[in-house]
């Protein structure tokens, strides 16, 4: 398998296959995301959609200086805010975030239903760095590039977040000790 | 810092693969990213980017290397059929098809360059008559062609 950087060479020299396929490997994550962020499927779609058509129009010439999901994941986050407002008014980037749709406790498990409560309690920047690490599996360095924070920020706010889900008792059995 | 470094270490360390699998299951779309965004990012993709023109490159590449073949064998057959009528077989001391510089085009011109083909001597870049890039059989059979001609005009 082609590396993401290789692929955006050849896509620099015109190669619109290179950028198919990474348009391929990155398609079903950023969908999950803006999800993740709109919590409608016409809206996380659109986001897909202008996400892509926004990396595209860097090309030729575009220079990745971090992960590929690091560039995607500020992306894709202002894109679904953006989508978001034009259905809904409301004030702030954060005020959005902070609604970020919780799943659908009717729809899980019993175990699955108590995680999403309890991270329901977690404070939104908490959440975020929780989900960024365990969901999307990025390495603490590329959280901290996509959020514009610093590495020990990150940290902390991880630090905390698995602090408070082990001292509840509904996600204790999520640790070992 | 250390220590906190440490302190989230060992907290990562104690985490379940069971939390990781739950999130994933909770925070995972149910459906996928619908065909319609495929067919507009791809269409947007191949309108944007222009793929390599290696292939086109190649053929016109190969069509300006016929076209100067075909120029150079008329320069050889013209400048040799004016000398036809004066020596016999033509001659041109700068003909680059005169390959042992005997101000002669013949058969044994493109005998000898087949045989500097397959010898360890360097190929001079005039030889190049077909004007391909390299120096080949293509090019003895252009010579012997010529030679032909001439002696077939004679």
């Amino acid at each position: 398998m082609e590396t993401d950087e290789k692929l955006i060479a050849a896509a620099n020299a015109g190669d619109s296959e290179a950028f198919e396929a990474l348009y391929l490997r990155y398609r079903d994550w950023v969908y999950a995301l803006a999800m993740r962020f709109t919590g409608n499927g016409a809206q996380a779609a659109d986001a897909v959609q202008e996400t892509f058509l926004y990396l595209l129009k860097k090309f030729p010439g575009f220079e990745l200086r971090c992960g590929m999901k690091s560039f995607l994941y500020p992306a894709v986050r202002h894109i679904s805010i953006t989508i978001t407002r034009q259905g809904r008014r409301t004030s702030s980037d954060e005020a959005l975030l902070a609604e970020l749709p919780a799943p659908d406790a009717a729809e899980m498990g019993g175990s699955q239903a108590e995680l999403a409560a309890v991270l329901e309690t977690l404070a939104a920047e908490q959440r975020q760095v929780v989900l960024m690490r365990f969901v999307d599996d990025m390495p603490l360095a590329d959280i901290a590039e996509a959020l514009d924070l610093s590495l020990n920020t990150v940290k902390s706010r991880l630090y905390r977040a698995l602090e408070a889900l082990r001292s509840d008792s509904r996600t204790r059995r999520y640790f070992l000790d | 810092m250390n220590k906190d470094n440490e302190q989230l270490d060992a907290l990562e360390n104690k985490v379940a693969k069971a939390l990781g699998e739950d999130l994933k299951a909770l925070f995972s779309p149910a459906g996928r990213t619908p065909d319609e965004v495929d067919r507009a990012v791809l269409d947007a993709t191949r309108k944007r980017l222009v793929r390599p023109r290696r292939h086109r490159w190649r053929l016109v590449r190969a069509g300006a290397a016929a076209m100067a073949a075909v120029v150079l064998l008329a320069v050889v057959l013209n400048v040799t059929r004016d000398h036809v009528g004066r020596m016999h077989p033509a001659a041109t001391a700068t003909a680059p098809a005169d390959i042992d510089h005997n101000g002669r085009i013949d058969i044994l011109d493109a005998y000898k360059l087949a045989r500097r083909l397959e010898g360890p001597g360097a190929l001079e870049a005039r030889w190049d008559l077909n004007a391909d890039g390299q120096v080949d059989r293509a090019d003895v059979d252009l010579v012997a062609f010529a030679a032909v001609r001439l002696d077939g005009g004679a």
